[in-house]
């Protein structure tokens, strides 16, 4: 599919890819370029770097808030960063019972340590976000920076992790209310978490059940919400966004990203190429090398070397887009300087927009 | 420097860069040229990933991760069962985030464990992303702490020892000569010696473009010709640049590798060009 079609007509676009690409940048300029064809976009970006971070308006903002950053006619840029934290306090205060579970459970040890630790939570709340914005009547397009990880599928199999788990026959012995410390712990159970005990010392450990047992009762709402966000990632109205860059080493990488969403059925609707080199006029590196006798052979060599690296790319790009027949590439040249500001998105944009 | 010496002072280098540096190229690179001086090597990919191509056949490689890495400690405490049981039931995940940085140390275990072995003369690690580097080097550190007794306890001392005695274990970490990265890696190279203790090997510069270019010339900066060599010309400034701020910042050797036009070409351009780095240094 085309871009302005998938900018036009989605509701959420999933931007994945291997770290090192530019993929946060692209990501900023899809939003930047839905709000020029006058939707309502968000970008959700993922510990930007700092001076991109700056660019957008994100640098001194902690927590979720969306911030605005530019207004096209009816079209709007919004951006906000993913605050884990923040984001797992507010699902427990909106599924707890009472004050009472709030408050025991945003001070356990065990959860302050699961909300807060970097891995694997990060995913599941980064789907939560994009549900949770996806569901704000301020935006009709959700744009998200998926968190940097090796594999694809982390990111979407994470709610349905959580689901499955919550659905687990040993959780539910966990969380059962008749559960009073360790020492009722029989049965099946005992070896398990006799064993966990001896990992990560029973002082953790206790920490854990405490937090299991403050959460009998919510993981109704967990589970409901996380099937929501499923849902929504493997709807009509998702797209994924494969974002690539052509040398060999990114691309291998990529392959491996593409074949694990493909076995999924997850479909890739569009691959962008990012910093593409670039060509200067149609001479062909062989035969600018031929042209190497003329007096200026030094320039000639040069433009050669420049488009050897050009045509390997486009060769690398593709046979990796061979893997993916059905979808559609856009390539974006590579840029002399970082993107430090709005310009350079902006500036990337009118790559993304060609006619 | 002699080669072989170089890639002997200690037992494993784990490399690390922000994403697209090339840091498993690298990786990779360094293992070759480890085995063409007739070093015993084994590669190590530590997120479960399957090692880049051009790896001399010569070196061993092996993929860790954690949840491999939990499996093998269970079963070398005789619940191979258990763990199965556990795993299938999401329970390790829950395990590993009540002490976070357990998944971390259980993968810096099993690097000392095959450190221990003696197996081999040389152990690279395709390391993490340089901004989890240090989550990873730290996490026994924090572990220590967090954890007062036990088993973890004990591992997280162990793996500090390794990690803090250079014969044993250096950092190297790799850039491509641009700006941003760069200054990424000085931040990052003085978080890992004086807040973590580890020791850092030189910092492999890749993918330098400085081929000599003609000069002085009067030329229509939009033809062709001008365009490609006033890009040609800006980037090589860029990576001098670089290359600059990197000396001046962190007192520390480089290699530089050379820009390939093909950058999968590891065992024909990149290994001789590691050995060439290597042999010059001081």
């Amino acid at each position: 599919m085309k871009l302005e079609q998938l900018l036009r007509t989605k509701s959420v676009l999933v931007c994945c890819g291997t770290g090192g690409v530019g993929k946060t940048s692209v990501a900023a300029a899809l939003a930047l370029s839905a709000a020029q064809v006058g939707r309502r976009a968000i970008v959700i970006t993922i510990d930007p770097a700092r001076r991109l971070a700056d660019a957008i308006g994100l640098r001194h903002k902690i927590g979720n808030e969306p911030v605005l950053v530019q207004q096209i006619g009816d079209g709007q840029m919004w951006a906000t960063m993913l605050d884990v934290g923040e984001t797992f306090d507010s699902l427990v205060k909106q599924f707890a019972k009472n004050q009472e579970q709030t408050d025991e459970i945003l001070q356990n040890t065990f959860y302050r340590n699961v909300s807060r630790s970097i891995s694997g939570t990060r995913d599941y709340i980064a789907a939560e976000r994009l549900l949770a914005l996806h569901n704000d009547s301020r935006f009709d397009l959700v744009i998200v920076d998926t968190p940097p990880t090796r594999s694809a599928l982390a990111f979407i199999e994470a709610p349905e992790r959580l689901a499955r788990f919550l659905e687990n026959q040993l959780f539910k012995m966990l969380i059962s209310p008749t559960l009073t410390g360790m020492k009722l712990i029989t049965g099946a159970l005992q070896p398990v978490v006799r064993t966990a005990g001896k990992i990560v010392g029973t002082a953790a450990l206790d920490d854990a059940i405490a937090f299991l047992r403050a959460f009998a009762g919510m993981e109704d709402g967990f589970r409901q919400r996380a099937k929501q966000s499923s849902a929504l990632l493997r709807g009509p109205l998702t797209s994924f966004v494969l974002i690539a860059s052509a040398r060999s080493d990114t691309l291998e990488e990529a392959s491996y990203f593409a074949d694990s969403l493909q076995r999924n059925n997850i479909a890739i609707d569009l691959v962008i190429a990012n910093r593409m080199p670039p060509r200067f006029g149609d001479t062909s590196a062989e035969v600018a090398l031929t042209r190497s006798q003329d007096a200026d052979q030094d320039l000639w060599r040069n433009l050669a070397h420049l488009h050897s690296e050009a045509e390997e790319a486009d060769a690398q790009l593709a046979k990796f887009m061979l893997t993916l027949p059905m979808t559609s590439c856009l390539r974006i040249s590579e840029r002399s300087n970082d993107i430090v500001d709005l310009n350079g998105i902006t500036d990337l944009t009118t790559s993304l927009l060609v006619p | 420097m002699d080669t072989r010496h170089f890639l002997s002072t200690s037992r494993v280098l784990i490399v690390a860069g922000k994403g697209g540096v090339g840091k498993s190229v690298v990786a990779t690179t360094l293992a070759n040229a480890a085995t063409s001086v007739g070093l015993h090597t084994l590669l190590v990919g530590i997120e479960g990933k399957k090692v880049v191509s051009g790896l001399d056949q010569r070196v061993e490689s092996l993929a860790i991760s954690p949840g491999a890495a939990l499996s093998d400690y269970f079963d070398s405490l005789g619940l191979g069962r258990i763990s199965r049981r556990l795993l299938a039931a999401g329970i390790v995940d829950l395990v590993a985030s009540s002490a976070p940085g357990i998944d971390d140390l259980l993968i810096l275990g099993k690097i000392k464990q095959l450190e221990r072995s003696g197996d081999w003369d040389l152990i690279i690690v395709d390391g993490p992303p340089a901004g989890q580097a240090i989550g990873l080097l730290r996490a026994p550190l924090s572990l220590r702490q967090a954890v007062g007794g036990g088993p973890i306890h004990n591992q997280a001392i162990e793996i500090i020892e390794m990690l803090a005695d250079p014969k044993r274990c250096r950092v190297m970490m790799v850039s491509t000569p641009e700006l941003t990265p760069v200054s990424e890696l000085i931040d990052t190279a003085f978080e890992i010696e004086d807040e973590i203790g580890v020791a850092l090997g030189p910092v492999v510069l890749n993918g330098i473009d400085d081929e000599p270019l003609p000069k002085n010339l009067k030329l229509n900066k939009k033809s062709e010709l001008g365009s490609a060599l006033t890009y040609r010309h800006d980037r090589q400034q860029r990576h001098a640049l670089a290359c600059a701020l990197l000396s001046q910042e962190l007192p520390l050797q480089q290699l530089r590798l050379p820009h390939l036009i093909n950058a999968a070409a590891v065992s024909t351009e990149l290994t001789p060009a590691m050995l060439a780095a290597i042999g010059a240094l001081p």
